[in-house]
């Protein structure tokens, strides 16, 4: 009884538009773009016939897979210097980790051309420091894209392994402590594991985030870098075709889907969530 | 030439801002003693067992371990075992990997770590529950597999910070006994924090009272109970009544002070005849008794509180309301019923 | 047909739900106007609340509503609500979701979207010669309009959209530009300098140029993707919009690009050191003002009538760099703006250069695009 606001919202927020978009990638589309309501295979024998569509959403996972990587990376330690401050500075540092996202997505995206340009902020300093002569390209190439994704997508990361660090009791730590191990070991053997479930959903997060952005391929990527959404944009909107797009669309909504299942299960999030909890 | 104290603190401070959680602490456990650390909330007394443990360090002042001073030996090398209020087990862990984790750094074989886990297991009497999480353990048990885990190692001290105090008051009663038997069998020199003072009382073979970052008193639980160096820790063990005084005649170490018309008793003391004084007396040293009619402090039941073996009186005196307990043997006292107070001059102390 | 078949029809349409209630009177009161009646209904009907009119935003929309509908409302009192789309495409998607009648001015900035718009039945006829300022323009567009719509065009043309050759005079040697035309495009000297149009069309009809071929009548395609594989593999950015181009070409990033001859204007305008050349078989088109089917004429009329006046244009072309398509034999061009224009030759002429047949485009549309996102994607 309780669930059923939550159901509700699942099927009409979610199960609705996904089912009609499924609906329309078996419509016909006739020269002029218009759908017209007739039943045609014609969408999914473009997509399955056409390698094309499935190199560029393996592609679309490496990109992904990579970004999620270098997040974790980079943002563990930045959670977990969060959770060694003091208080104030704590409350601080999350306001200006989530100041950025008060800007939008696009004009945020676009500053980095600012940054990594020829003439831009990173190559004018090394240029004033005497370290490089000609500009380093650093813009419209996978570096930019990644820079991109990272700044994008770090947030996400960070205030995940926070979350994942602050359940981690410090007694714990304290504990580890007292019978022998340095803090390294400490770290390594007690909060690392038991802040793998923010680690962890955090990088789904991100991954998910990651494979979908067509937006930061189209403003800092160079020659060639287009990725599956971006697919999904020509086939809509200057294609005009909607059926095409929403087949895309579907088959990334089911890869997803099975990506996500498959790495519930190989990383046992639920079993270590439960453990944890209890 | 006596040994050197297990542990020292010689005028340990520890500031955190201008708050001084630990002033100017002198502290001093015997080899193999058992000291509990007695005071109300935020008193000071976790962090005297964290600086004790090396988790923590002072501001100023010396920590002195067996002659040595070890405020530079960082956590991991002071061999100490610590059981914590929420027992700090860890979670993705089996109670066998728990226990064995402190072996493992001190590089014991595998074999030997098998064996001294599970003697440890049977010490605190749970030899079956090796190959479980902590979230398969009952509360108590989660407490016992923590103290293995702490004794496990054989520290050099044996460190308790309210560890009964997340458990219900069976459980409670129970695991007191448990860990003063297992803490005697072993020897272990143990700081036990704590601010009940029925635990402190019946564990431990000294208490220091703390108050405000500050030792109030030390001395063993019948020193203490008996003979409390001032109205605050007199009062941290139990009801204390407030009775006014004047002193009529004074010498050798005796006064005789009038509590009322035609009352008087014999103090120890010296002070001035004429002087006015507060005596303070345990609720359960002042006695209701028929009023024979002979001169004394009178007055009238104005509560009862029912306690089983004991009941505990409010009695109006005056303009003043005392508090009696007494054993529950004869019949409850109905309220109104007026009594006659019956103390000895020797439980009374000088506020 | 007389006043009252005219209206049963409409009413008609009313009812089965074709048209909706504001079309309905704004077309009934053309009706109305169009049989010299002056009933209260087509009063109403004839000075409808509002226009709507969609453009491509920005500065240059600012433009318009200062030189053209701010003394439209002031001569008529009809309001004019402003939308803004950043692809014809996408708008197209828009105007489709839309109920009719919904939409009624929209810039129109190439002949390909005004085939498929008409294609797509959502015109609205105009008489020309209700518009009688549109005589002093060429005529060439207007025929190119009718041709596609097969009868009165359903908007009108008055300006010209050109494409050159853009570099930094300061990094590349104009004079080899000149001479290599739209080969410099592929000059291996200028990788990693040069940018472009992240668009199926331009891009194919660079290619067939670079091969020797008519953009509009293509033999050989496999030539025409391997020219735009070369191009792939020397161009650092396929951009995506003209704001985007421009700041390639003054940011430093490039030095050389196809651009569109508006933004080069506002480029030099700026000081930038950005020439500009138009090779033989550049692409050009045909600018103006699409009316959706709907959309009372009468007030329709009166904009253009505005819109189409000589000192608007100059205005507009002083400021925004915009073309105007006037017939030289009959409008005297401000040497000033003879010399800075874009889609001016060095003489002061204005260059046709070469139209899209959007019946040839739009008949390889689909299979082009398609293709051209792979080349793109993957050499
Ligand atoms: N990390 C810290 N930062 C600032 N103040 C602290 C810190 N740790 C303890 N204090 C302060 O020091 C004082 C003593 O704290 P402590 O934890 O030692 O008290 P306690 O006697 O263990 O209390 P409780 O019975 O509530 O556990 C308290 O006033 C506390 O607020
Ligand atoms: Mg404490």
């Amino acid at each position: 009884m309780l669930a059923a606001p939550a159901v509700g919202c699942v099927v009409a927020f979610i199960l609705l538009p996904v089912l009609a978009m499924a609906l329309h990638s078996f419509w016909l589309r006739d020269p002029n773009g218009i759908v017209i309501q007739q039943f045609t295979l014609t969408s999914w024998r473009e997509f399955l016939d056409d390698p094309f569509y499935l190199e560029v959403l393996g592609r679309t996972g490496r990109l992904a897979a990579i970004t999620t990587l270098i997040c974790a990376l980079v943002g563990y330690p930045v959670a977990y210097t969060l959770i060694l401050m003091p208080d104030r500075f704590r409350a601080l540092m999350i306001l200006l980790l989530f100041l950025p996202s008060w800007i939008s997505f696009v004009v945020r995206t676009m500053s980095w051309l600012h940054v990594l340009g020829p003439g831009g902020l990173v190559n004018l300093l090394l240029r004033r420091m005497g370290v490089i002569e000609e500009p380093l390209p650093l813009l419209y190439n996978d570096f930019s894209i990644y820079v991109g994704m990272v700044h994008y997508t770090l947030t996400y990361m960070v205030l995940n392994i926070y979350i994942g660090l602050q359940s981690v009791d410090r007694n714990l730590v304290d504990a580890a402590r007292t019978l022998g191990a340095k803090g390294w070991h400490a770290f390594l053997e007690v909060t690392l594991p038991l802040s793998l479930p923010g680690l962890m959903a955090g990088s789904l997060l991100v991954f998910i985030l990651a494979a979908g952005t067509y937006i930061t391929p189209l403003i800092l990527g160079g020659t060639g870098n287009v990725y599956y959404s971006n697919l999904i944009y020509e086939a809509v909107i200057p294609q005009l075709d909607w059926p095409l797009g929403a087949t895309l669309a579907v088959v990334f909504i089911v890869v997803l889907t099975a990506v996500i299942g498959l790495y519930a299960r190989l990383a046992g999030v639920g079993t270590l969530f439960r453990k944890v909890s209890a | 030439m006596s040994a050197p104290a297990a542990v020292e603190m010689r005028r340990v401070s520890r500031h955190y801002g201008s708050v001084a959680a630990v002033d100017d602490l002198d502290l001093t456990i015997a080899e193999g003693e058992f000291v509990a650390l007695l005071g109300s909330s935020g008193c000071g007394k976790t962090t005297t067992l964290r600086m004790m443990a090396g988790l923590e360090q002072p501001s100023s002042g010396d920590i002195v371990v067996k002659g040595r001073r070890v405020n530079d030996v960082p956590v991991h090398a002071r061999n100490v075992g610590m059981v914590f209020q929420n027992h700090a087990l860890f979670p993705h862990r089996t109670a066998f990997e728990n226990i064995a984790f402190g072996l493992k750094y001190r590089k014991v074989p595998k074999p030997e770590i098998a064996r001294r886990v599970a003697r440890a297991l049977e010490v605190v009497r749970l030899p079956h529950v090796a190959d479980r999480l902590p979230s398969q353990l009952s509360g108590g048990q989660q407490q016992r597999i923590a103290v293995a885990r702490a004794i496990v190692i054989e520290p050099d001290l044996l460190l308790f910070d309210e560890p009964l105090s997340a458990l219900d008051a069976g459980l409670r009663d129970e695991l007191r006994v448990e860990l003063k038997r297992i803490q005697k069998s072993l020897g272990i020199t143990t700081v036990f924090v704590t601010h009940d003072q029925q635990e402190a009382l019946s564990m431990a073979d000294r208490i220091v009272v703390m108050h405000g970052g500050r030792k109030r008193q030390e001395g063993t639980p019948e020193d203490i109970y008996r003979a409390p160096n001032s109205e605050f820790v007199m009062r941290f063990f139990g009801r204390v009544n407030s009775l006014p005084g004047t002193v009529t005649s004074a010498g050798g170490g005796t006064m005789q002070v009038a509590l009322a018309e035609g009352v008087s008793l014999p103090v120890p003391g010296d002070a001035a005849p004429g002087t006015k004084l507060s005596l303070l007396l345990r609720a359960e040293r002042l006695r209701l008794v028929p009023d024979d009619g002979t001169p004394a402090l009178r007055g009238h039941v104005t509560g009862v509180d029912y306690l089983g073996m004991m009941v505990r009186y409010d009695v109006a005196c005056g303009g003043e309301t005392f508090q009696a307990i007494q054993p529950a043997e004869d019949a409850v006292l109905p309220i109104g019923t007026p009594v006659a107070l019956s103390l000895r001059g020797e439980d009374l102390v000088l506020s | 047909m007389d006043f009252h078949q005219q209206g049963e029809r409409l009413l008609a349409r009313y009812r089965d739900g074709d048209i909706d209630r504001r079309g309905f009177l704004g077309a009934l009161g053309a009706a109305c106007a169009a049989a010299g009646l002056a009933s209260p209904l087509a009063a109403y009907a004839q000075q409808p609340q509002s226009l709507r009119f969609d453009g491509w935003g920005g500065v240059g929309q600012q433009a318009l509503t200062r030189h053209i509908f701010t003394p439209f409302t002031e001569r008529t009192g009809v309001q004019i609500r402003q939308g803004s789309f950043s692809g014809w495409e996408e708008f197209l998607t828009r105007v489709r979701a839309g109920s009719p009648g919904e939409y009624n001015i929209c810039s129109l900035s190439n002949l390909v979207s005004y085939y498929t718009f008409t294609q797509g039945n959502l015109g609205q006829a105009l008489d020309i010669s209700k518009i009688p300022r549109f005589a002093s323009y060429d005529q060439r567009g207007l025929e190119a309009f009718k041709r596609l719509s097969g009868g009165e065009a359903c908007a009108v043309p008055f300006q010209l959209t050109t494409i050159g050759i853009a570099y930094n005079r300061d990094k590349v040697d104009g004079a080899s530009v000149r001479q290599q035309g739209v080969q410099s495009l592929l000059n291996d000297r200028y990788r990693g300098r040069i940018v472009g149009e992240n668009n199926w069309l331009r891009r194919i009809w660079y290619a067939a140029l670079q091969s020797g071929q008519d953009p509009n009548a293509i033999r050989d395609m496999d030539a025409v993707w391997d020219r735009i594989r070369q191009s792939r593999r020397l161009v650092t950015k396929y951009w995506g919009s003209g704001a985007e181009q421009m700041s390639l070409l003054s940011n430093g990033t490039a030095d050389i690009s196809d651009a569109w001859g508006l933004r080069v204007f506002h480029l030099r305008k700026q000081g930038h050191p950005i020439d500009i050349v138009y090779p033989q078989g550049i692409y050009t088109d045909i600018a103006g003002m699409f009316v959706f089917r709907g959309t009372p004429l009468t007030p329709v009329y009166e904009m253009f009538d505005i819109v189409l006046r000589e000192e608007v244009q100059f205005a507009l072309a002083e400021q925004e760099g915009s073309t105007p398509l006037f017939d030289p034999a009959k409008v005297d061009v401000p040497q000033a703006l003879r010399t800075t224009l874009p889609g001016y030759d060095e003489e002061g002429r204005l260059r046709l250069g070469v139209f899209p047949d959007p019946v040839y485009w739009n008949g390889h549309g689909d299979a082009w695009q398609r293709r051209y996102t792979q080349v793109m994607a993957r050499g």
